[in-house]
């Protein structure tokens, strides 16, 4: 009677347990490594959204946001000594890197785990209606979301290409560029994927090149120069925690995704930007990296 | 809807607090729930300033009338007119027709917003623009605030100073680190405002002296009796919210003046210039969010910290976000105004009793919760709790030795410096 009770206790205090570990959601924090305004920060905002609305479930979102690429990174040791941390990280940082031009250095991204990636690619935006022969014609004021030197050499091989002096104006964040365009002072703005999509069906803005080519056959810089084209990746790290939690937050994200249930997946769905969830990822990332290195 | 009713709630409870208790205004309270406003979204974010803003205009007329203290900077003709009307035992006519003023006067200040939403709708302003509005922003708020004219260029030269601490390696503008680590990625504002403005406010707070009840004998309707101060300060309140650095403070005073002139040899001066200024507070505590919702354009020191947090939170100005707050907020913002509206005119002298009695234990209270909050965001937001904690206390006695200096100008200049920065050198460096 007496073992009874004991097994009893213990199969009880077992399920007690199970429910507590299940209960309390694992709070992770989220480290935006980009500007405030950009739109790392906002897809990171939207996750964060979801989190509360328990989309993500089992997992407490935190978002900290230091509004600098380099001090994310160097935040990161400090964050994961209580909590995992993710970090939504651009392949061009890591070409930046193996190139030598990154102004500061990032966290290991080879310890991390990938959780899911995104293509994106850039777009060359204009407000005032201007065609790829205009990039041709006359220099323009060509607005773009500041980061790596990697860039500039870029710039320079699209003034080569299109044999006109373009002047290139760097902003802090996509928002802020966003506003720079819409204001008259720049001619085109570079935007990525995730803000061109959604700024040509809403504000009827015209494109003038992609850096690849899309299937809305808008010109691509690659018609111009193979080595022009850049595709570019964003890969969500997780730092500090398991391939087991990498995979339970990939799936989360996924059905998400799938079901467009939440903020972020509608956002990333209307903005027409495919996601990798699974095993290509880090092939993916690799294979951007690559392409940002090309010469 | 939900989360909007909660931030809502929080935003007027805290509003009632600060207008109540002298030396906590808008931007003291904002500052202390700083870490709050870090997990909020951005229209949650907005929404809470609103009613703060609201609850504070009517709520710091009350410790004026009552005990002739200002709960709030712009309480200043509520303390000379109502604490006048308390003395002749007019204490809750004074009360129920200024809180009657603010509510009308917030939707005169909605209505007005809208007019100025809906014409200068899709208007984005360049980086030139927005340098010069942010430049003529900031040096009127300095030049308006009274201090000495040492005090107002250090207020300037400084922050743009430290602004310039730490510029983002990857960024065109040079860098200015001098091989310190700790200013590796510049100082963040929050230790400076809470030492120099919060921590000040509450040192040098007025201490509340009892005195007694009155009975309610208002008649709501008499408000019409001043119907046309009520629409001068309408018009008046409209206009001087948007002035930069005073916003609230400005609304008041000036329909203050306007009304005191026009009502010369009326038998009842002083209630009429009291509703005007009332009503002027309330409409000028929403137009004042006008540059900042539809331009990006802080005009006051707690918009800048407005400004900042929202920014964080991926929010972008222009007209389309203020329709989308519009839209989803108003039924909330006329039920927590209604709410106001009832619980100053039925529990005013009630809520007095929230006013602490023994000041200096109050004081204290207050100082160690700042210093433990600068700990605390510094660690939530960087994790430099120790850095922020060490420059509170640096400025401390900074805070302690200058009672007479408004140190608004300052924190407006410290958390806009690094956009003003990035406007300004992207215009030279680039643009032209």
């Amino acid at each position: 009677m007496k073992n009874k009770n004991i097994v009893r206790s213990i199969f009880i205090g077992l399920i007690l347990c199970f429910y507590s570990f299940t209960a309390i959601a694992q709070e992770i924090t989220m480290l935006v490594a980009g500007s405030k305004t950009g739109s790392r920060n906002h897809s990171a905002q939207l996750m964060l959204a979801d989190s509360k609305a328990n989309l993500i479930e089992g997992f407490e979102l935190n978002v900290v946001s230091p509004g600098d690429v380099c001090k994310a990174h160097e935040l990161v040791p400090d964050y994961i000594s209580n909590t995992p941390v993710l970090i939504l990280n651009l392949s061009r940082y890591a070409a930046a890197i193996e190139a030598g031009s990154a102004s500061c250095d990032l966290y290991d991204i080879k310890k991390g785990y990938p959780v899911m990636s995104q293509v994106i690619l850039n777009y060359f935006l204009s407000n005032t209606g201007l065609t790829t022969e205009d990039m041709h014609k006359r220099p323009l004021k060509i607005g773009y979301a500041k980061n790596y030197q990697i860039l500039k050499d870029w710039h320079q091989q699209i003034v080569e290409a299109t044999g006109q002096p373009h002047k290139f104006v760097a902003y802090k964040g996509s928002g802020n560029l966003k506003k720079g365009l819409y204001s008259g002072e720049i001619d085109v703005g570079v935007f990525n994927q995730l803000r061109a999509v959604k700024m040509i069906k809403e504000d009827n803005v015209s494109v003038l090149y992609t850096s690849e080519k899309t299937s809305d056959d808008h010109a691509s810089l690659t018609d111009l120069d193979p080595a022009l084209g850049r595709n570019q990746t964003e890969t969500l790290f997780l730092f500090g925690g398991n391939k087991r939690m990498a995979k339970k937050i990939a799936k989360r994200l996924k059905a998400n995704y799938s079901n467009a249930n939440g903020e972020w997946a509608n956002y990333v769905l209307t903005s027409g930007v495919p996601h990798y969830f699974g095993k290509n990822k880090k092939a993916d990332f690799q294979s951007a990296v690559d392409s940002w290195l090309q010469k | 809807m939900n989360d909007i009713i909660l931030v809502v709630t929080v935003g007027s409870i805290l509003g009632m607090f600060a207008g109540l208790v002298p030396g906590i205004g808008i931007f003291a309270s904002l500052i202390m729930i700083y870490p709050f406003l870090l997990t909020l979204t951005p229209m949650e974010t907005i929404f809470l300033y609103i009613a703060l803003a609201c609850a504070t205009q009517y709520f710091g007329s009350v410790t004026a009338i009552y005990f002739g203290v200002p709960g709030e900077s712009s309480s200043l003709p509520a303390v000379i007119e109502g604490h006048a009307l308390y003395g002749q035992g007019r204490a809750h006519e004074a009360i129920v027709f200024s809180s009657i003023g603010s509510f009308l006067g917030s939707f005169i200040g909605v209505a007005f917003f809208c007019l100025l939403a809906f014409m200068l709708s899709g208007f984005f302003p360049t980086s030139l623009q927005q340098f010069i509005a942010l430049a003529v922003i900031g040096f009127a708020s300095t030049i308006l605030i009274k201090n000495s004219i040492r005090a107002k260029i250090l207020m300037f030269v400084i922050p743009l100073l430290i602004a310039h601490l730490g510029m983002p390696g990857m960024s065109v503008i040079p860098q200015f680190n001098f091989g310190f680590d700790f200013v590796k990625y510049g100082i963040h504002y929050f230790p400076f405002i809470l030492g120099l403005i919060c921590a000040k406010q509450i040192m040098f707070a007025d201490t509340v002296i009892p005195s007694n009840a009155q009975k309610n004998k208002a008649n709501p309707l008499d408000f019409l009796r001043y119907k046309l101060s009520f629409i001068r300060g309408s018009v008046v309140g409209g206009f001087g919210g948007m002035v930069p650095g005073l916003t609230t403070m400005a609304s008041s005073n000036f329909s203050y003046s306007l009304e005191k002139r026009m009502s010369e040899n009326h038998h009842d001066k002083s209630m009429r210039c009291l509703v005007s200024a009332e009503t002027a507070n309330n409409v000028g505590s929403i137009t004042q969010l006008v540059p900042l919702l539809l331009f990006g354009l802080p005009i006051t020191a707690s918009e800048t910290v407005l400004y900042n947090v929202v920014q964080s939170k991926g929010w972008l100005p222009g007209s389309d976000n203020f329709w989308n707050v519009l839209s989803i907020g108003w039924p909330v913002l006329l039920v927590a105004n209604l709410m106001m509206l009832l619980l100053s005119w039925r529990y005013a002298w009630t809520l007095t009793k929230v006013i602490p009695k023994n000041g200096t234990m109050f004081k204290t209270m207050m100082l160690v919760i700042c210093a433990c909050l600068s700990y605390y965001v510094g660690d939530l937001i960087a994790k430099e709790g120790l850095k922020f904690l060490i420059i509170f206390l640096l400025c401390l006695p900074f805070a302690a030795m200058s009672k007479n200096t408004n140190y608004m100008p300052l924190a407006f200049w410290l958390v806009i410096g690094e956009n003003l920065l990035d406007n300004f050198y992207r215009l030279i460096f680039q643009l032209y």
